[in-house]
């Protein structure tokens, strides 16, 4: 940096600081006015779209032509919940609990409940309820949709951060032990040619591969292999609620992940051989080596990886869209979808943009978190 | 209709024309092996959808004159004469009016729970539901032509997209296709179905509008627009089949739908596909509210996923459809505010 600055003879007196400050700012002003374009582009086409979602979230705005101020109404329907109990109905005359034929008891549907009660439950929709005992408990929302994409959000979080690191760490650990620097450099290209492959091809295949066997048409790959063992484990995995999840953190296996396997490996070839020789000397195997000594020196790459886990996560919904588009009845639903099909579906900007607002802060949460973590750690120098 | 003429051939199954027999030709269908319908139970798949303004228009034809109550003065229903609803349409505070009523409540009014028994009985006769949940929508095209399914609802366009793909097809493949016009309910169905028959050409409605209070230059000019693109030459022109396309050599004797518009002659030399049949005909049957999106998203995902794909009952999804249909018509009446006619409604509801 001394290089961009240059005592200024004629400069009026000031505070030292800040006549440093502004000396060096005057005197770098080409390399500030090179940043420029980049600053203003930036603020017209990212800051500006951010700062305006946060203010219509707060509008109830179609786009056109209705947009009007609604305060917070819009967070307040996104993340409204309750409960409601329902009790067995019983006979008006003995007061003993009705049963179906089957013996069942007999319940009055939530949804009718709802609209009975409509001063404490007005515009709630059921989401989900469990039974204790006699009594049914239902959990309602404003926007059930939304929760249900909540929670189905946190899975693949969770899913999607352990494929992200777990797989990709074997793959680098292996490859970085391997004898050969002639193949780790194979394997190396191998593991990255993938990545070449549209996302949307690779999707898509997938979608295949969970198919059943239909008219003339023989059973997709996932299905095909079932099959071989036993053809009742076939099944329609993306039509089935109780198994598109799943389905859909499955899709990707083996979930060799080229970029991140070679972050991590950059980041086993960055320690230095004395720290090998160091554990070697006092009789480490080669899972001590691991769990004392790469792990913690690949803390940095991991958290990287980590972190672009996450967001793919929380923000990302290109593959639902194609495999499910959110279905069948919103079960794989994510918010990212769901942001995506009330602004350009349904027309409801503000309420779309409450959504991003909602997301931002879940991710601003988890990129803080990370970085006072990283913060935490003490970091090795190579 | 789309239907593979060989195999319908093959198993002495007859081209059906009334509901009923459609249905109990898809289960024939089945019992010969084979899938009637491959559809997916998607927003971008017509098929499961496109009968439902169909079917759900002619049942609600009785009700046509209680619900379009902003009519011009003098108007009546004619279901026999297609013209009598030409001018009349369905607005915001009508729906609003109707739906409070009972007339246009699934949860109340009969017409929706019959189309919902016959809906239901149509895909578990002519699909496989747990498929239709899986697939999407650009499959089904595909899965008509090499043989999967042996029915297939779309319109003429599909026909040169048929023949092509046909063509390139091993010849031991390869079928010979026709088509039948969709199958009308009757009264065996229900009562509701006692004025007319199903409107497969769904209306005359269909075209185009130019919006009131148009600055008087700009009207000119979409007047003048729209006589051009309906006079006889022109509108001729869009029927652009008896052809031979010159890529492939490949002929196209056939026509496109049977002019819609009066006084358009076919192209000598075609062969009409089906008669054209026409009865008067409102947009009533509501899926969803007019011109909220919403609405209809919801009732894709309860009715055709939920309800067709087997998750919940007829009574619950009549329950979810009224209210998604009333949250619908009240973003409707804030959308469309300008128009909206207070009094009226005020008017007509206590």
């Amino acid at each position: 940096m001394a290089t961009l600055s240059r005592p200024v003879a004629d400069a009026p007196p000031m505070p030292s600081n800040r006549r440093n400050l502004l000396q060096r700012i005057w005197d770098a002003k080409f390399v500030y006015l090179i940043l420029v374009p980049t600053f203003v582009l930036l603020v017209i086409f990212a800051y500006y779209p951010f700062v305006n979602a946060l203010y219509r979230s707060l509008y109830d705005w179609n786009g056109v032509n209705v947009s009007n101020y609604v305060g917070m109404e819009n967070f307040a329907t996104l993340l409204s919940l309750k409960f409601a109990t329902v009790d067995p109905k019983t006979d008006e005359v003995t007061g003993e609990p009705l049963r179906d034929e089957a013996g069942n008891l007999v319940y009055e549907d939530i949804r009718r409940v709802m609209r009975n009660n409509e001063e404490e439950f007005e515009d709630f929709k059921a989401y989900t309820s469990i039974q204790i005992g006699d009594r049914q408990y239902h959990l309602v929302a404003k926007d059930p949709v939304f929760i249900r994409s909540m929670g189905n959000m946190l899975v693949f979080v969770v899913a999607d951060v352990a494929k992200a690191i777990l797989i990709p760490i074997l793959l680098a650990v292996m490859l970085y032990h391997l004898w050969s620097h002639r193949w780790r450099y194979i394997f190396r290209i191998m593991l990255i040619l993938p990545a070449v492959v549209p996302g949307v091809v690779y999707i898509l295949l997938w979608r295949d591969f969970f198919k059943m066997p239909s008219g003339n048409q023989q059973a997709g790959l996932v299905n095909q292999l079932l099959g071989l063992i036993d053809p009742n484990l076939m099944h329609t995995w993306l039509g089935d609620v109780n198994t598109v999840i799943p389905a859909l953190i499955f899709t990707g296996f083996p979930w060799v992940n080229g970029a991140n396997t070679l972050i991590l490996l950059a980041g086993l070839l960055s320690i230095p051989g004395e720290l090998y020789d160091a554990v070697r000397m006092d009789g480490a195997g080669a899972w001590t080596t691991f769990r004392r000594l790469e792990l913690p020196m690949l803390r940095g790459p991991i958290r990287l990886v980590l972190v672009f886990a996450l967001i793919g996560a929380v923000q990302g919904y290109t593959g639902i869209l194609i495999m499910t588009n959110g279905g069948p009845a919103n079960a794989s639903m994510v918010p990212g979808l769901w942001l995506y099909q009330n602004a350009f579906q349904f027309n409801r900007y503000g309420y779309a943009s409450a959504i991003g607002v909602i997301l931002f802060i879940i991710l601003i949460t988890f990129t803080v978190a990370s970085q006072r973590m990283l913060r935490s750690e003490v970091e090795y120098e190579g | 209709m789309f239907y593979d003429k060989t195999f319908f051939d093959a198993h002495g199954i007859a081209a059906p024309t009334t509901w009923n027999e459609f249905i109990d030709a898809c289960w024939a269908i089945k019992d010969a092996g084979a899938l009637p319908m491959y559809i997916a139970l998607k927003p971008n798949d017509a098929q499961w959808f496109w009968p439902t303004g169909m079917i759900g228009n002619f049942a609600m034809r009785s009700k046509v004159e209680e619900v379009n109550l902003l009519h011009a003065e003098g108007w009546t229903f004619d279901v026999e004469d297609p013209t009598s609803t030409i001018g009349e349409s369905i607005t915001v505070d009508e729906a609003w009016v109707a739906f409070n009523k009972g007339i246009l409540d699934p949860a109340v009014a009969p017409e929706f729970r019959i189309y919902a028994e016959m809906a239901k009985e149509w895909a578990d006769a002519c699909t496989d539901p747990q498929a239709a949940l899986a697939a999407d929508g650009n499959e089904v095209y595909q899965a008509f032509w090499t043989g999967q399914s042996k029915i297939f609802m779309n319109g003429t366009w599909f026909i040169s997209t048929l023949v092509n793909e046909l063509a390139n097809l091993p010849e031991e493949q390869q079928f010979e296709w026709s088509i039948f016009a969709h199958p009308t309910p009757t009264t065996e169905n229900g009562d509701v179905f006692s004025m007319g028959a199903i409107n497969q050409n769904m209306n005359l409605r269909n075209g185009f509008i130019v919006p009131k209070g148009l600055d008087p230059a700009k009207e000119a000019i979409a007047i003048d627009f729209l006589r051009f693109m309906t006079s006889t030459e022109e509108a001729t022109k869009l029927f652009s089949l008896n052809r031979v396309d010159e890529a492939t050599g490949v002929e196209y004797p056939w026509s496109y739908d049977p002019p819609a518009i009066v006084g358009i002659p076919m192209r000598p030399g075609t062969e009409a596909l089906y008669p054209r049949i026409d009865y008067g005909e409102m947009g009533l049957f509501l899926t969803s509210a007019p011109g909220d999106t919403q609405s209809w998203t919801e009732w894709l995902t309860f009715f055709g996923q939920e309800y067709l794909g087997g998750m919940i009952d007829i009574d619950t999804v009549l329950e979810e459809w009224s209210f998604s249909l009333e949250d619908g018509l009240e973003r409707s009446l804030e959308t469309y505010r300008d128009e909206v006619d207070q009094a009226f409604i005020d008017a007509n509801l206590p």
